[in-house]
Parts: C-alpha cells; structure tokens; sequence
C-alpha cells in the first residue's frame, strides 16, 4: 500500500512540474472574461447574472466554481473580474 | 395546494432577494461568507401509487474564504419524503491552493466520480424532476456519492485543450453481508471497517478551445470487506466511470444543445458465500452492476419570443443492471421525457412524464413536477 502512495505522490508531482511548464497559446490568452464566462458556466448551468452578487461575493462564489468545475486559475481570474465589473 | 406551496417557495424567494439587494446597500462586501444553494419543491402521480406533493428539500451551501489560499465550503441536505425530514451533511471540505495547479482538500467532499453527483445534481441545475437509475436511492446507487478522506485536484491548459484532475485516499466503500443486501456496497463511509483506504481519481479531458466537449474518466480501488471477518475481510472492488459533457449553439434552431451521459460500473470480488436463507437461490454471484443514462436538452434561448425562448425540451434515458441472483437484483430501466421553464437562470419549473421497467414485471408511468431555485 505504501508503495501506491508513493508512486500517487511521485506521478502527481511530475504531473503538476509538467502541466506549468507547457505554454499557452495566443488565442487563449486573448480570450475575454465575457468569452470564458459564455463557454464555461453554460456546461453545467445556465449563465448567471453578473447582479446575482456582489463584487466581493463573486470572488467567494468564483473560488467555490473554480473547484467545482476544474476551471484553471486564469480562467476564474477572468471570469471573476468580467463579473465584477459588469455590474 | 401546489399553488400554495409554489406561491410560498415564490414569496421567500422574493425576500431572499430583497435581503440580499440590502446587504449590498449596508457594505456587506466586506464579509468572506457567502451564503448559496438550492431548494425544491414537486408533485408526483405514478400508476398504482397515491399522488403525492414533495419530495421537497433545502440545500443551503456555506462558503467562506479565509484567503486567497484557504477556503472552506460545506453543503446541508434537509429534505421531506414519505413524511420524514432526513437531515445530511452532503460535504464539508477545507481547501488550500498549493500553487495554481494543484489545490489540496480535507474532509467530506462529493465523489469525483463521473459528473452527475459531482456537478449536476443540485435540482436547478439537473434538467429533470429525478434522478438517473443508480444515482439516487441510497439502496441502489452504483458508485459512491461523497468520500471522507483527502483529494489533490485542478485544471490546466495544455495547448489549446484543458484538463482537470482530482486523486483521493478516502475511507471507500463497505460490503453489506446482511441476508436481505448481502454483496451490496454501503457508500455511507463515516467509519471505516479496515485499514485499507480507497484510492480514486478522474481527469477530464476538453480537447476544443472553446470548452464545449469534455470526456472524463473515473476510478476507484478498494478493499470493502470488515477486517474481523475471515470471509469478506479480502474481498475487493473495482469501480469505474466514464462520463460526457457536451454543450453547443446550434444556430439553425436558434437554441442551446446541452448532452450529459455517464456509465458506471462496479466490480465486486466474488465472495465464498453471503448469508443468502433463501431455498434454491445461490449463496454467492458474479457480483458486477453497472449504470447508465443519456440526457438530451434543447433550450431556443436565441428567439425573440419571451415565452419560447424560456422553455427548454429535455430527454434522458437511464438504466440500471444490478447482480441478477442477488436478493437485490434486478434489470430495470426509465425513460423521462421532460418540458422545463426558466423563471430566471437560477428557478425553473419542470413538468416529467416518465416509463420506468423492471424485466419481468408490468411498465410504470406516471408525472412529475418540480421547482427548482438556486440561489
């Protein structure tokens, strides 16, 4: 049993130094809060309304939908930012 | 009366609001805590069975976030059926960003299992009044619906696709050994019955940029048996999902295309025998189930009428197929054909008609109505 586990951490470890080493190409640094927001929150449910919150309260609520839904960390920056200011 | 109750749901709602539009005014964006959630409320008329208001529940889900780093979020289930109020804790999990990669989490949390108890159960979001076959009665569900225990998880860009992982250790899954269930998997894991922990996981893979398709693979291995037991204390289970998510404009119907699907499948070791007193039925079974369901919606949220373009059209087939010589055996299926209206993005009304079959007996039809509101 041991052995799984050190072989879970070492594959996680590798996985994660592997992961933030690729690149990220131009178009999708280029995307929008407004455009991650569109593709993103529709897979699951209907778009919220940017009023559904207050400013403070979609950083709580973007942090709760980051591991809800695997988004990256870019993407809830994006899309938190785009909801804040769509208010 | 369900007018009463709808217009009750509808009046609290409206405070809910009210309350939250004051927050603002009185600067309450300086709290960490957010309150959210989901409660639902419905009808039900099933062939051979007396018509019935509810199931009716309540979901509030606290979340609070201590930092950029840590964060803590634990959802309440009270919910009303067949005249009892059943109290539940579905998860409470504390998590902390290790790096933009990788979040590390404790405590109780929903099984990475597949998508549906994971993501699309809460009842705003779940298209339907129901659940899949296998996903929702506590004595057949095929797969776990939360863990106790610690999951590493997070998402990446890789090129112009995505990904998102989740590994755990958990306390896993029990064998029942009772007469009636025995061979069955008891996913209530406050307390472990051996030292072996469960190890699981998913990945989901989104290979458009535009993130409309996503295909995810689960798994779980566990020992279930009781540690006392010289006849189940080695038995084994193999868990495994496969799921698919994929949401897409369709601009000739001028609609949203939404399709959900996901299979479980469960192996048990064979076990020497189970407690079986019934004359002629086998003391022991090839004890492998599995579970399925497809969904389908359509929703014209691109037309100007107000009316159609708030109504959606839904379609989910779902089957079960559990070990045919267990006590709790059986083949069944459900065909739910569904029409749904969008009050706002976060309430919707869903009206139900559905089949359901179990080989070797009589169909079953009948309606079912739910609200739904999250918040």
């Amino acid at each position: 049993m041991k052995k799984i586990y050190s072989v879970t951490v070492l594959f996680v470890s590798a996985f994660t130094f592997i992961i933030s080493s690729c690149a990220t190409p131009a178009s999708i640094v280029a995307k929008s809060g407004a455009q991650l927001w569109g593709e993103n929150c529709q897979r699951c449910h209907i778009l919220p309304s940017p009023e559904s919150f207050d400013s403070h309260d979609w950083s709580i609520v973007g942090t709760h939908m980051k591991i809800k839904a695997g988004l990256t960390e870019t993407e809830e920056e994006k899309i938190v930012t785009f909801l804040k200011s769509s208010k | 009366m369900l007018g009463i109750v709808l217009s009750s749901s509808c009046i609290i709602a409206q405070e809910a609001v009210t309350e939250k539009n004051n927050d603002k005014s009185e600067g309450a964006e300086h709290s960490k805590f957010v309150l959210a959630g989901f409660a639902y409320t419905g009808f039900t008329q099933m062939d051979n069975q007396t018509s019935n208001f509810g199931p009716t529940g309540f979901n509030p889900i606290f979340l609070w976030k201590k930092s950029d780093k840590l964060f803590f979020e634990a959802e309440m289930s009270v919910e009303m059926s067949d005249g009892v109020a059943n109290y539940d804790l579905e998860y409470a999990t504390i998590h902390y960003k290790l790096c933009n990669y990788l979040d590390i989490s404790a405590g109780k949390f929903l099984s990475p299992f597949g998508i549906f108890n994971d993501r699309i159960h809460p009842s705003w979001i779940n298209k339907f009044a129901d659940k899949p076959l296998g996903f929702n009665d506590m004595n057949s569900m095929i797969g776990p619906m939360s863990e106790i225990g610690v999951e590493f998880g997070g998402g990446a860009q890789i090129g112009k696709s995505k990904i998102n992982y989740v590994c755990y250790v958990s306390n896993g899954p029990t064998l029942s050994t009772d007469s009636m269930m025995g061979g069955m998997l008891m996913y209530s894991n406050t307390n472990d019955n051996n030292d072996n922990k469960a190890i699981g996981g998913r990945i989901g893979f989104l290979p458009f940029q535009n993130s409309s398709l996503e295909i995810g693979m689960s798994g779980q291995v566990a020992k279930v048996g009781d540690k006392t037991s010289d006849l189940y204390r080695n038995i084994g289970t193999q868990l495994m999902a496969c799921d698919l998510s994929y949401f897409h404009k369709l601009d000739f119907i001028k609609s949203n295309l939404d399709i959900k699907a996901q299979m479980n499948m469960v192996n048990v070791d064979k076990a020497v025998k189970y407690p079986l007193n019934m004359p002629g039925m086998d003391s022991t079974f090839d004890n492998k189930s599995k579970a399925f369901f497809i969904q389908l919606a359509v929703r014209p949220a691109y037309i100007e009428n107000h009316f159609i373009k708030n109504l959606e059209f839904a379609v989910r087939y779902s089957m079960m197929k559990l070990p045919e010589a267990a006590m709790w055996g059986g083949d069944y299926d459900k065909i739910t054909v569904g029409v749904n209206y969008w009050l706002t993005w976060h309430s919707v009304l869903k009206f139900d008609y559905q089949v359901n079959n179990r080989k070797g007996q009589d169909s079953k039809s009948g309606f079912l109505i739910q609200w739904g509101i999250g918040f």
